[in-house]
C-alpha cells in the first residue's frame, strides 16, 4: 500500500489529512509483517498507529496498556471515531460483566487489556481462541526489569503472546534508551524474531524552551500570574501537588479573567469528564492538572505548558510539554523553578522508595490492590527468591538513578548554553540544530514573549440558565 | 469541606455522641452504633457519608472544639453556647440532605454515574447524534447501561418521557434548586458545569452545598423513577433495595420468624448465640414488625415496667439486679423507646 492510499484511509477513518511524524513509517513497517517496536514522543498520535492498522487488516487488535484512565480516553476515542466494537478488559469490571465480555469476544474489534487481567485463566482462554491480527504492547518501558516503571504484569506478555501464536507484534514507549529498547526486545520477542526498531526525534522544534527561577513562592505566584495574563492560551500548568492545583487555580480566578479550572485523581468522573470537555471546546482558558494524572485528551491547540513544580525527570517534561504545540504551531514550555522545590522532588521520587528497613520488614503475604506500587515489585523480586541483599543493592542503586536523574533536570535550568542542544544531547540524538532566537531563553537573558502575547479577549458572565430552557435544547422532541 | 456541618448531629445535652455520628454516617453496623444512632434520632443518616475517614473526621471534630462550639465534658462532648448558635446559623444558610433515608435503599455511587449517561445518551438520541464523547463514566456503568437500553422495546418515546419526569420532577423545587441541578448535566451540544463552577457563579452556595444538593436531588428523582411506571424505574430497581438489615442479620430475623429459637438459629447457621443476639437486637432498631413477646416473658414485662420510668435512655440496667439478661433489658428498651416515637 503507497502512501496516497494510506492517506485516503486515514481521512476515511479518521478524518484527519495528513500523518504525523512516524505514525506512516510504523504503519507500513506493520502492514509489511514486520513486528515493530516504536519509539514515539508523545503529542505524536502513538495510538492511530495501530488503529489504523487494525482497520486495515480487519482482525481484531488486541492492546496491553498498564494505565486504566488512558485506556477508558481511547476507548472513547475509538467509539467517537465511529467504531463501535470496542471493549476494556480491567479490573474494574465486576466477575459478570467480565463473564459477558468474555464470552462475546469474538465480536469486539479492539480489546484493551490491562496486564494484571493475563493472570486470569479464563481471559488467556478466550484471547487465544480468537484469530488476533495485531498485539500492541503500550508504554513497553515497563517490561524493563530493572529500569524505574518496572511492572512485574508486563513479564507475563512473552508467554501469552507465544499461546497466541506470536502474533504480529507492536511495542510503543514514549522515551526509551537503547538499553530499554534492548531490553522491551527481549523480553517480548523470541530470539528467533527479529524485530523493527523506529524511533523518532524527542525534539519539538515549534516549542520555544524557558526557564524562570524564583527567589520566593510569592514571586513564582505574582510571576505566574503576570505570565499567563500575557501568554496566548490554551494552556496547561503542571503541578506535583493537588493542593496546590486547587489553590493556584483560584488563584488564577480571582486575580485574572482567565477560565482556569484544576483536574486531577480527586476529581469524580463526571467533573473529569466536564473538564477535560470544556479545555477541548475551548471553554476554559487554563487547566492546572498534577503530572501524576496525565489527561489522555488530544487536544491540537495548546499554545503553553507551564510547570509550577520540578517534573520528576527530563523524560516526564519532554513528555509534559510535548501536550503543546501538536497542531505545530509556535507555543512555548516555561518552568518555574524555585530552589525549594527540589525538596518536594525528591520527596516524591526518592523518599518513596523502600530503603533496608521496608525491604528487611517487607510483608510476603499480604494483599496488593495497585499493581504499579513498589509493593508488587518487592513481591516480585521475593517470589523470583532474589536474596535481600540484592534486593537491597537493586533499591539503592535506583535511588542513586533518581538522584542522578534529578541532578541532569536541574542542570537543565542551570546549564548556560542552549537548552535543546543540552535536552537532545542527554537523549543522544545525532542531530542538534544550532540555536537561535526561536529556540530557546537562555540562562541569564530576559524572556520575551512578543510571539506568544494574546490580545485581550472580555468573556461575559457566566450564568445560570433556567433549567427548563435547558430541558428544551437536551431534548428534541 | 466545612466542619460546621457535623454540628447537626450533636446535642447539648448528650455527652456521647461523637464516635456514634461516624459510625452512623459512614454505615459502620455494630448493635451499639445502630442502638444509640437509634437513641439519638439520627438513624435516617445511615451510609450518608460511606467515604468518611476516621482520621480526617476526628480532626475537624478537634477544629470545632478548637472554635469553641464543641465543649468537652468528662462524658464527652457537647454543643456548647456558641456551638447552638453557630449549629443554628449552618442550618439557615446551607444546602442540608432533605431525604438521607435514599441512601440506604439505593446505591448511590452507581446511580450518580448511570443518571449523567443517561441524560447524554437520551438527549443526543433526539437529535439522532451518534458521534459525541460518552460522559465520565466507569465501563462498569456503561455495560449496565447498555443492558438496559438494549431490552427498550420502543426507543422513540424516550426523550419526551424524561423530559417529562424531569420536568415535573423539578416543578416542585425552589427555582434555583432546579437550575443548579440541571446546570450540571451534558447534553446534545452542552457540557455541564462542575459543582466548582456552579458554586463560583452563586455566593450563596458554597461548593459543598451544590455537591450536597446534586446528592440528595439524583436520589430524589432516582425514588422518584422508582415509585412511578416509566421505562426508566427499570433502570434504577437493580440499584434499590427496600431491606434495611444487613444480609447476615436478615437470614436470622427470617429464621427467627419461622419460629426457631435462637439456639436452633446458632445451631443451624453455624455462628454464636451471642452473634445472633445481636442480629436479633439490628432486626428489632431496623424493622418496625419485631415480635417481642417472643422472646420477653409476660414475668419480664411486668418487672421490667414496674422497675423503669422515665426516659428509655435514661434507664440503668443495674436496678434490675441482674434478674434479667441485659439482652432482654436493651429489646424492651428499644420496643418502648419506638413507642414513644
Ligand atoms: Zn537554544
Amino acid at each position: 500500500m503507497n502512501n496516497l492510499q494510506l492517506k485516503q484511509l486515514l481521512k476515511q477513518y479518521f478524518g484527519y489529512s495528513e500523518f504525523k511524524k512516524g505514525q506512516i513509517e510504523i504503519i507500513k513497517s506493520l502492514l509489511a509483517n514486520n513486528s515493530t517496536l516504536g519509539i514515539l514522543p508523545t503529542g505524536t498520535g502513538k495510538s492511530l498507529c495501530y488503529q489504523l492498522t487494525g482497520k486495515i487488516i480487519r482482525k481484531p487488535v488486541l492492546i496491553i496498556s498498564p494505565l486504566l484512565s488512558l485506556m477508558n480516553d481511547q476507548v472513547e476515542q475509538l467509539k467517537y471515531s465511529g467504531e463501535k466494537k470496542v471493549v476494556a478488559l480491567t479490573s474494574e469490571l465486576s466477575y459478570n460483566e467480565k463473564d459477558f465480555i468474555l464470552n462475546n469476544i469474538a465480536s469486539y474489534s479492539f480489546i484493551y487489556v490491562s496486564p494484571e487481567m493475563l493472570k486470569n485463566d479464563k481471559v488467556a482462554l478466550q484471547l487465544s481462541k480468537i484469530d488476533i491480527g495485531l498485539l500492541v504492547v503500550d508504554e513497553a518501558h515497563c517490561i524493563s526489569q530493572w529500569g524505574p516503571d518496572f511492572r512485574p504484569d508486563y513479564l507475563r506478555i512473552k508467554n501469552f503472546r507465544k499461546l497466541l501464536h506470536c502474533p504480529l507484534t507492536l511495542a510503543l514507549t514514549a522515551t526509551a534508551t537503547s538499553e530499554v529498547a534492548h531490553d522491551i526486545q527481549v523480553n517480548l520477542f523470541d530470539s528467533s524474531e527479529t524485530s523493527h526498531v523506529i524511533r523518532y526525534s524527542v525534539d519539538r522544534p515549534n516549542i520555544f524552551l524557558a526557564v524562570h527561577e524564583s527567589p520566593s513562592s510569592t514571586e513564582k505566584n505574582m510571576y505566574l500570574i503576570e505570565l499567563i495574563s500575557q501568554l496566548n492560551g490554551p494552556g496547561l500548568i503542571y503541578f506535583s501537588s493537588k493542593k496546590q492545583a486547587d489553590r493556584i487555580s483560584e488563584m488564577i480566578r480571582i486575580k485574572t479573567n482567565l477560565r482556569a479550572a484544576s483536574y486531577h485523581a480527586d476529581l469524580s468522573v463526571m467533573n473529569r469528564y466536564t473538564i477535560q470537555h470544556q479545555f477541548m471546546e475551548n471553554q476554559l482558558d487554563i487547566v492546572c492538572a498534577t503530572s501524576a494524572f496525565g489527561m489522555g485528551i488530544n487536544k491540537q491547540d495548546v499554545r503553553y505548558v507551564i510547570h509550577y513544580h520540578l517534573p520528576s525527570d527530563l523524560s516526564s517534561y519532554v513528555q509534559e510539554i510535548g501536550r503543546a504545540g501538536r497542531d505545530g504551531k509556535r507555543s512555548i514550555a516555561v518552568l518555574l523553578y524555585s530552589k525549594t522545590d527540589i525538596g518536594l522532588q525528591q520527596q516524591l521520587s526518592i523518599d518513596s522508595l523502600p530503603d533496608d528497613f521496608d525491604i528487611d520488614n517487607f510483608n510476603t503475604a499480604s494483599e496488593l490492590d495497585d499493581p504499579s506500587s513498589t509493593d508488587r515489585v518487592l513481591q516480585y523480586y521475593f517470589d523470583q527468591n532474589i536474596k535481600t541483599d540484592k534486593i537491597k543493592a537493586i533499591f539503592s542503586k535506583r535511588r542513586k538513578e533518581k538522584l542522578e536523574k534529578l541532578n541532569v533536570l536541574l542542570r537543565y535550568i542551570t546549564n548556560d548554553g542552549c537548552r535543546r542542544k543540552y535536552l537532545l544531547k542527554y537523549f543522544r540524538e545525532s542531530v542538534i540544530p544550532e540555536h537561535n532566537e526561536k529556540c530557546c531563553q537562555l540562562r541569564g537573558e530576559e524572556l520575551k514573549l512578543n510571539e506568544f502575547k494574546f490580545e485581550k479577549k472580555k468573556y461575559k458572565e457566566d450564568s445560570l440558565v433556567n433549567y427548563k430552557v435547558i430541558l428544551e435544547s437536551f431534548f428534541k422532541t | 469541606m466545612n466542619d460546621d456541618k457535623w454540628l447537626l448531629f450533636f446535642s447539648d445535652t448528650q455527652p456521647r455522641r461523637h464516635a456514634v455520628i461516624r459510625q452512623v454516617l459512614s454505615n459502620k453496623r455494630t448493635v451499639s452504633s445502630l442502638y444509640w444512632g437509634m437513641q439519638y434520632h439520627i438513624l435516617d443518616w445511615l451510609n450518608v457519608e460511606p467515604e468518611l475517614d476516621e482520621k480526617q473526621f476526628d480532626l475537624q471534630i478537634d477544629n470545632l472544639c478548637e472554635k469553641g462550639y464543641l465543649a468537652a465534658t468528662s462524658k464527652g462532648l457537647i454543643l456548647s453556647a456558641a456551638g447552638i448558635i453557630q449549629k443554628k446559623d449552618y442550618q439557615k444558610k446551607s444546602y442540608i440532605i432533605t431525604e438521607p433515608s435514599l441512601f440506604q435503599h439505593i446505591d448511590e455511587k452507581q446511580w450518580l454515574e448511570l443518571l449523567p449517561l443517561l441524560i447524554q445518551v437520551i438527549s443526543e438520541l433526539s437529535y439522532h447524534n451518534h458521534r459525541y464523547y460518552v460522559v465520565g463514566s466507569s465501563i462498569r456503568a456503561q455495560l449496565f447501561f447498555k443492558n438496559w437500553y438494549q431490552n427498550i422495546a420502543n426507543k422513540n418515546d424516550l426523550a419526551s418521557s424524561l423530559k417529562q419526569l424531569l420536568k415535573l420532577f423539578l416543578e416542585h423545587l425552589p427555582q434555583e434548586q432546579s437550575n443548579i441541578f440541571m446546570a450540571l448535566f451534558s447534553g446534545h451540544e452542552t457540557i455541564g458545569k462542575t459543582t466548582e463552577q456552579v458554586a463560583t457563579m452563586l455566593p450563596k452556595f458554597s461548593h459543598e452545598d451544590v455537591v450536597s444538593l446534586w446528592r440528595d436531588l439524583s436520589m430524589q428523582f432516582a425514588f422518584f423513577l422508582l415509585e412511578g411506571d416509566s421505562n426508566f424505574r427499570r433502570l434504577v430497581v437493580p440499584l434499590s433495595t427496600k431491606e434495611k438489615l444487613s444480609k447476615s442479620a436478615l437470614i436470622t430475623y427470617q429464621l427467627f420468624n419461622d419460629n426457631l429459637s435462637i439456639e436452633q438459629i446458632a445451631e443451624k447457621r453455624r455462628l454464636r448465640v451471642s452473634t445472633i443476639k445481636e442480629h436479633l437486637l439490628e432486626s428489632a432498631i431496623l424493622r418496625d414488625d419485631f415480635v417481642y413477646h417472643r422472646l420477653i416473658t409476660t414475668d419480664d414485662y411486668s418487672i421490667m415496667t414496674s422497675t423503669f420510668i422515665g426516659e428509655t435512655i435514661d434507664w440503668d440496667y443495674k436496678q434490675l439486679d441482674d434478674h434479667i439478661e441485659f439482652f432482654k433489658f436493651r429489646l424492651f428498651q428499644i420496643e418502648r423507646s419506638k413507642r414513644i416515637e
